[in-house]
């Protein structure tokens, strides 16, 4: 990947999502589907590498950008994911005069509709690739099963790790 | 307020939260350093985790695991997605929700079948949001 792609694929993601899950919704759609340089399984690997750590679920792409691109990825991903926070600096002014405009909730509503739409699509491609079997399935519903009944998703992801050595290997 | 403010702001929420709480107590090299201190421990444990799973010729039992990775991957986006689509949904008028299920819906079946770049599916979110906002139609629950 040459500079430019990698800054804009991660500036991308950064700023046109609404929370974590739609910023590696934005990555897959970029790095799997449009520009190919990574496989699902890979992507896959970095959303669990990155639930599995400390810090938000969005720092998984920490690990995507790692995937695609080794320690340049890595480090423009997460400083990339740090600028639209300093967005907070100058809004903190205006804000409670701006949240009131009802263009701006319309403006909200509407990234927030498109971004769980995104996540959909994201949901859809890693269940269609990674669903090959019925131990997969049974796999992916314990880990629902355990993630709804409130444990921590560390947890659930070192159980399904001990799982997939154990029985998928 | 700063729960508010930090989810108004593009991104990870609990970035934005780390920069106003790091800038009120030592301004801009506050917000930097809780930053960096924040994300030091993921970036470590992120790569390093990486660099072992990434093999070229993993063993059986790390193929096992990254196997086990995909489905799990799977079901932790959609337990993270209806986490935080679930509070906005229930607050959301009833036409409300009919339309955030249409643009939603209609965003994820343009992003499976179709050759469309995210950054126009979020623009056309949000000029539907506009426009549904322009009409009166996403007013909260009564």
């Amino acid at each position: 990947m040459s500079w430019s792609d990698v800054l804009s694929v991660f500036l991308r993601a950064a700023f046109l999502s609404v929370n974590g899950s739609t910023t590696l919704a934005l990555l897959e759609q970029d790095l799997v589907s449009r520009l190919r340089v990574l496989s699902r399984a890979d992507f896959a690997l970095g959303v669990a590498v990155g639930a599995a750590s400390p810090g938000p679920l969005g720092y998984g792409c920490i690990a995507i950008g790692f995937l695609a691109d080794g320690w340049r990825g890595a480090v423009v991903a997460v400083l990339t994911s740090w600028l639209p926070a300093f967005l907070v600096l100058p809004l903190r002014a205006g804000y409670d005069r701006l949240a009131s405009r009802p263009w701006m909730r319309g403006l909200n509503w509407g990234v927030a509709a498109a971004g769980a739409g995104l996540l959909g699509a994201l949901v859809t491609n890693l269940a269609r690739h990674s669903l090959t079997g019925w131990k997969e399935g049974l796999l992916a519903a314990g880990v629902l099963t355990l993630l709804a009944r409130g444990v921590p998703p560390a947890a659930v992801i070192a159980t399904a790790a001990l799982a997939g050595a154990l029985w998928l290997r | 307020m700063l729960f508010g403010l930090s989810r108004a702001v593009p991104g990870m929420n609990l970035l934005a939260l780390t920069v106003l709480l790091g800038h009120r107590t030592h301004g801009l090299p506050g917000a930097l350093l809780a930053l960096t201190a924040m994300s030091a421990p993921s970036f470590a444990s992120i790569v390093a985790l990486c660099m072992l799973l990434r093999g070229q010729d993993p063993a059986p039992i790390v193929r096992g695991i990254i196997r086990a990775l995909g489905p799990t991957a799977a079901a932790l986006m959609l337990h993270a997605g209806w986490q935080s689509c679930a509070g906005v949904f229930r607050r959301q008028s009833r036409r409300a929700r009919g339309l955030w299920l249409l643009v939603s819906g209609a965003t994820a079946t343009l992003a499976v079948a179709a050759p469309f770049h995210p950054a126009w599916l979020i623009l056309l979110g949000a000029s539907a949001g506009i426009f549904f906002s322009s009409r009166g139609w996403l007013g909260n629950r009564e």
